[in-house]
């Protein structure tokens, strides 16, 4: 009983995730047929990986918000240069992805600014940059290479898309590396407590370094396959993408404090909001209009439940100590 | 600690306190000198009409932000307000502008409660309710733009009162003479000073911290109010998509170049007020001088950091 009660308690987002499923069978018939739940997952995995990139870094107790601006940017460089070289095109973006991730880690650990408000300068100054190299207005080329059609566009066995491999391939490196390399776990010290981290001779700035220039290279990888599959580069590309991705995140069950979470928890995640807004343009019964309205109460139930398990473990965990307490004294 | 070292810290408090102060008054003489028909009244009641909407989300902001929290639900309670007003506008009830005010409020004592009462983190709570307001709006507006037409109180919001004085610059004024004598006279804007410098001890000291925290939010949201009927009155229209969009990254950045510690502490109301302008100027200064949007964009955030770097925050 106790085994299956931690069971349930260690897989809430898959159950969510299943839930949502089953609702959505409900609904609409249409909705677990291969060609839409094809489509559902391409489109979650674009959003998906701007997600891992944000695992590691709310994990470290920081957060990014320049993602959505920095998903733009790389947009903007795979078509510009995807005219002249195929290679380029791909690895141009990827740099530049890490580049603004090191520039964020050095607004947090060198000009000890609030990580908040740190990126969120970025944030406003890598859409400014994008916004004076577009000029304004949308990049088009006429067509893509084949090599860089295929990122987007390609299709394995008719209905397994490019992206969807891409995206669990992330998914499962980025969950080795937070469960069995040394970088992952001093992720989690970090976030659980940078002054004890420091103390263990944990390189804090290294950490938060790291996170940072992973996320960007998330960010910039979502950028890559979103501007190959539509194929043009338009200047707010991505925008509000950053909340999207944190409320991702905190669905799979990580705390924004830093220190809880996990990659397949992530995955569930970005699987229910992409399910959630795919249910939503199936159905009849509610106005599309309302579609945020919804998420946003999703999201709020969910960080409810999270805060009353919270509280209810450290009230568990308070009575231990008390009962200590008692037991020293007497 | 000897007394030159004393003063020494204690002038630079002051050159803390009073940076956008200071940014203001030279960015004001930079444009003087500079910038061809700047020196204008014209220029000047611009500046305020188009600085208030920033300026009064700022004043509810910088009292969130002085709590330790944030709230990026503002733009939508903005977006929110205008429209339900307006819906009420077009039916011809003017009454229902206070049941926005109502509702607005009760969202902003909704998201207190939820941060203080549950514990959520103010980020997450308030991007709940970023996404529920904004939507409300969309759904309730039922796709697109509300348009009312009531010409008498568009008319009484352009005229100028005594012929040159905007009314946007009296409802300022008086914001923010209420705000400061809040914070700098009465005992809630120590309460809130204290909770944001250290919630326990903040606790142990008696302040009853639940009635704090809802408090600020509600002032915010009801600040936000104010911001969206400005916005709605002057164009006599509420686009529920559009309206207050990303307004809160303005006011975070008034805030905080103002001087309010992002991590918690004084609530520097002064400091907001001229980071808002601040931040309106250069946007006017461009322009004014041909420069692009995007170029503006870049150069706030250039000046967000370096607020924020001379400031000399540390993470708690």
């Amino acid at each position: 009983m106790k085994k299956f009660k931690t069971f349930i308690l260690d897989n809430v987002t898959l159950i969510g995730l299943l839930t949502v499923i089953f609702i959505g069978a409900l609904i609409s018939p249409t909705f677990l047929s291969l060609q839409n739940t094809s489509n559902l997952l391409r489109s979650a995995s674009i959003m998906g990986l701007v997600s891992v990139g944000m695992t590691f870094v709310i994990l470290c107790g920081s957060i990014d918000l320049s993602v959505s601006s920095v998903f733009s940017l790389s947009c903007y460089f795979f078509i510009v240069l995807s005219r002249y070289s195929v290679i380029l095109a791909i690895l141009v973006p990827l740099a530049v992805g890490i580049l603004v991730g090191l520039a964020n880690g050095f607004l947090i650990n060198k000009m000890s600014i609030p990580a908040f408000v740190g990126t969120l300068a970025t944030m406003l100054f890598v859409r400014g940059l994008v916004l004076v190299l577009c000029n304004n207005v949308t990049v088009n080329v006429g067509s893509l290479p084949p090599v860089l059609n295929y990122i987007g566009r390609g299709v394995l066995l008719q209905y397994i898309s490019f992206p969807l491999i891409l995206f669990i391939l992330t998914v499962l490196i980025a969950a080795f590396i937070l469960k069995k390399r040394f970088i992952g776990r001093t992720m989690y010290i970090v976030g659980g407590n940078a002054e004890a981290a420091k103390m263990m001779g944990v390189s804090v700035q290294g950490t938060l370094y790291t996170a940072h220039a992973l996320s960007g290279l998330m960010a910039a990888m979502a950028g890559i396959i979103f501007a190959s599959r539509v194929g043009s580069s338009y200047p707010l590309a991505g925008n509000g993408y950053e909340l999207y991705a944190i409320a991702s995140v905190v669905i799979g069950g990580a705390a924004l404090t830093g220190g809880i979470g996990k990659m397949t928890g992530t995955l569930f995640g970005s699987l229910i909001m992409g399910s959630f807004s795919n249910i939503f343009k199936l159905q009849r019964y509610i106005d599309p209009q309302w579609e945020f309205v919804m998420i946003g109460t999703i999201l709020l139930a969910v960080v409810i439940i999270q805060s009353f398990a919270t509280i209810y473990g450290s009230a568990r965990r308070k009575s231990a100590k008390v009962y200590v307490e008692q037991m020293g004294n007497s | 600690m000897s007394s030159i070292t004393k003063n020494f810290r204690f002038e630079i408090t002051i050159f803390r306190k009073y940076v956008s102060v200071l940014a203001l008054l030279a960015l004001i003489i930079f444009n003087c000198l500079f910038t061809q028909n700047f020196v204008s009244w014209v220029t000047f009641s611009n500046l305020f009409i188009q600085a208030s909407k920033v300026v009064l989300l700022g004043l509810g902001m910088t009292l969130i932000i002085a709590t330790g929290g944030i709230d990026i639900s503002v733009g939508s309670a903005m977006g929110l307000s205008a429209t339900i007003s307006a819906i009420f506008l077009v039916n011809g009830e003017p009454a229902g502008i206070l049941l926005s005010l109502i509702v607005v409020a009760a969202f902003g004592v909704l998201c207190g409660t939820l941060v203080s009462k549950f514990s959520i983190l103010p980020l997450i709570a308030t991007l709940a309710l970023r996404y529920i307001l904004r939507g409300l709006a969309q759904g309730l507006s039922g796709r697109g733009t509300v348009t009312y037409n009531s010409p008498a109180l568009t008319q009484f919001f352009i005229t100028p009162i005594a012929g040159h004085f905007p009314i946007h610059f009296f409802i300022l004024v008086i914001a923010v003479i209420i705000m400061y004598l809040v914070v700098n006279r009465m005992k809630f804007g120590f309460q809130v000073e204290a909770y944001g410098n250290n919630p326990i001890a903040a606790k142990i000291a008696g302040i009853n911290t639940t009635k704090i925290i809802i408090l600020c939010y509600a002032v915010s949201a009801i600040f936000a109010w104010v911001s969206g009927m400005l916005e709605m009155i002057m164009v006599s229209s509420a686009d529920p998509s559009t309206v207050g969009l990303d307004m809160e990254i303005d006011a975070i950045a008034a805030a905080v170049i103002g001087g309010t510690p992002i991590t918690g502490g004084y609530p520097n109301i002064i400091g907001t007020v001229c980071g808002a302008l601040l931040l309106q100027l250069i946007t006017m200064m461009c322009n004014m001088n041909n420069v692009p949007y995007s170029t503006a964009l870049m150069i706030k955030a250039g000046i967000i950091v370096f607020a924020l770097f001379f400031h000399g925050f540390r993470k708690k």
